[in-house]
């Protein structure tokens, strides 16, 4: 299931990166919605999901509510149905996640970068590197606030010793760090073995730093910004 | 001996079958749990979760736990915040609508009667533990929802309310008002802003029966209701206005009129709130077309000797030709008359659009695809579960969830 999810995530960035963007479904509120059945323009929403008007056939979205008696080739696709989190929910589930309870400072984070935060819908089209930049500041915030909350990061790292500084850490230590990350946010530990990467290629920059809360402050943002968390 | 092993083996034979038989049908897979999770709340489940998950009847039972929970109510939130603004933002903050909405989905109220019912939610609930918001409730501003939003507990804090109690403007004409969520600020403030009180109508549309205003239009819709802004001859040609603007104003204008007396006004301080102008009973012919709002009888000059709008008194001409697909609450081929919002907001919770728009919404949000309104046995699938409990919103999410997630689920096995 992994494998078949990564495959998916792949490929679909592979499409985004190779394909103009031509159209999108619109909800009521004129909100997006993902659907990579998506072909042709506005128009779309009378079209079955499973059906798809094959490429190049028309551009102009009215052309096709408008022009029935157009010879349609219909294709099918199972559809990709999985998406982004937007940023209401980005921040939400971090909270949720870390158990963190929203403070005036936080608040204000949240507001000024949730502009800039995005995505703004939850089409993986909408994701953009900046997005997840910010994602990354947004989570830095949040596990930072955890970690520092004895009783949120010993429940948060059940069994993890966060008392170590960065260069003490036994292979363990990492391994209990990150498969509690990647567990919290991702609700699985396969792929832990990345977050442990991270942490050991950050760990030489933390030469002499004492506290160990640094690194679960970073393995928590990191896991928290990750496509495992920002997909769904 | 031979007799003996040949009956372990048979047992061996059963055991194995049995254990994978088990694991194939075992009520709900790890996989499918999660995706509910994800889906209804945006975080996975916690061992804990996961195993009750595992241990439900059906994928619907385990996605109905899940909708137990302040960030499932978030989630309700985030999918209605696009329709409390034009532009269709998710950025807006809590206000009496969006609370509102959260509140039915957390007490499994009818959801149609937020279009025509009485209940709306505050935050005046204390939660164990809690404290009482400092921010009291006010038709005036939505401090306190901005505040209900960042204390968070929303199970804890949402508390049913009285419009018509909250907001003594509604409290004379019971029979017309108060309008579910035509009748709160959040909506309200949105759908009266300036304008000619059109926008009620066309958000009605977008919003609660999921299809944009243009696919509504009839040419064949009788226009001797279309106001006196609108110009029969658009750029000198008549023929524009009998094959575009009628198609839709025919029907819309009739209707519209049930917002006759509603409107949101913002004083000279920026404080916005809601009025409502209709006289009490009893008023003269001429009293009530007065108190008309304003706005109705803007650019009148365009037509001057069309329509005038003289009360609430409303009419649906669109039950007709290709608008019966929205399976409106009355015969085919007739019209149907009201007055007020209260009325016309029943009319369109009964239809059979709402129900589709409502399994469509939460279809869409829930497992991401697009499903089509009229046609799709899924969204017709969810749209008769949806009636058939009651019409609670929070059970027509884990209908959905456990759909998507079931499908995905049969899709790896298959």
């Amino acid at each position: 299931m992994r494998v078949k999810l990564t495959l998916a995530i792949l490929s679909a960035l592979f499409f985004i990166g190779c394909k103009e963007k031509k159209g999108s479904f619109k909800g009521g509120g004129g909100e997006s919605v993902i659907d990579d059945n998506t072909v042709v323009g506005e128009e779309v929403e009378a079209l079955p999901s499973e059906e798809l008007v094959e490429e190049g056939q028309s551009q102009e979205g009215d052309a096709l509510a408008e022009s029935p008696e157009e010879e349609e080739v219909i294709l099918t696709r199972t559809p990709i149905d999985f998406g982004v989190k937007n940023s209401n929910q980005i921040y939400a589930s971090l909270l949720a996640v870390t158990g963190v309870e929203e403070s005036q400072p936080l608040a204000d984070f949240f507001v000024g970068v949730e502009q800039s935060l995005g995505p703004f819908s939850n089409q993986l089209v909408d994701l953009t590197a900046g997005h997840v930049a910010n994602i990354f500041k947004l989570s830095t915030e949040v596990c930072d606030a955890m970690v520092a909350d004895t009783a949120l990061a010993g429940s948060f790292f059940q069994g993890c010793d966060l008392a170590k500084a960065p260069d003490a850490l036994a292979p363990a230590d990492k391994s209990c760090l990150a498969e509690k990350a990647a567990q919290n946010f991702w609700g699985m530990t396969e792929d832990s073995q990345t977050l442990i990467t991270m942490i050991d290629s950050v760990i030489p920059d933390l030469a002499g730093e004492t506290n160990g809360n640094v690194i679960a402050t970073f393995t928590c943002a990191n896991a928290a910004s990750a496509l495992q968390s920002i997909i769904y | 001996m031979f007799a003996n092993a040949r009956g372990l083996a048979i047992l061996a034979f059963v055991s194995l079958v049995g254990a994978e038989t088990a694991s194939l049908y075992a009520a709900v897979s790890d996989e499918a749990c999660r995706r509910m999770s994800l889906r209804l709340r945006g975080v996975p489940p916690s061992a804990a979760e996961l195993a009750t998950c595992r241990q439900q009847a059906t994928a619907y039972d385990a996605a109905l736990a899940f909708t137990v929970s302040n960030i499932f109510l978030s989630e309700v939130k985030d999918n209605f915040a696009p329709t409390n603004n034009e532009d269709g933002n998710y950025f807006v903050p809590l206000d009496d609508y969006l609370a509102t909405v959260m509140g039915f989905a957390r007490d499994d109220r009818d959801f149609r009667e937020i279009l025509y019912g009485n209940n709306f939610y505050t935050c005046n609930a204390v939660p164990a533990g809690g404290a009482a918001l400092q921010n009291a409730y006010s038709v005036s501003d939505n401090l306190h929802y901005e505040e209900c939003e960042q204390e968070g507990d929303f199970r804890g804090r949402l508390q049913a309310e009285q419009i018509q109690v909250a907001n003594p403007i509604f409290a004379n004409n019971p029979t017309d008002v108060p309008a579910g969520i035509y009748t709160l600020r959040g909506f309200g403030c949105m759908i009266y802003e300036a304008g000619t009180n059109r926008a009620a109508f066309r958000w009605t549309l977008a919003f609660f029966l999921g299809e944009v205003i243009d696919k509504f239009a009839d040419s064949q819709t009788p226009d001797y209701r279309v106001r006196r802004d609108v110009t029969r001859q658009p750029g000198g040609s008549a023929t524009v206005y009998e094959t575009k603007c009628k198609t839709c104003h025919g029907g819309m204008d009739p209707m519209a009129d049930a917002w006759a007396f509603n409107d949101c006004v913002e004083d000279d301080n920026g404080v916005r709130q809601l009025t409502y102008t209709k006289p009490a009973p009893g008023a003269t012919p001429n009293a009530v077309a007065q108190a008309v709002v304003q706005k109705y009888a803007s650019n009148a000059n365009t037509t001057p000797q069309a329509y005038r709008t003289v009360g609430d008194a409303w009419t649906n001409q669109w039950n007709r030709r290709a608008n019966t697909r929205v399976e409106w609450n009355f015969p085919v081929d007739t019209d149907r008359s009201g007055t007020g919002p209260k009325a016309f907001g029943q009319m369109i919770a009964e239809t059979g659009q709402f129900k589709r728009a409502m399994a469509q919404r939460v279809y869409r949000k829930t497992c991401l695809v697009e499903e089509n309104l009229h046609t799709s046995p899924i969204i017709l699938d969810l749209a008769a579960k949806f009636e058939a409990e009651g019409f609670s919103i929070r059970k027509l999410y884990a209908h959905a969830a456990a759909e998507c997630a079931e499908a995905k689920n049969n899709d790896s096995n298959g």
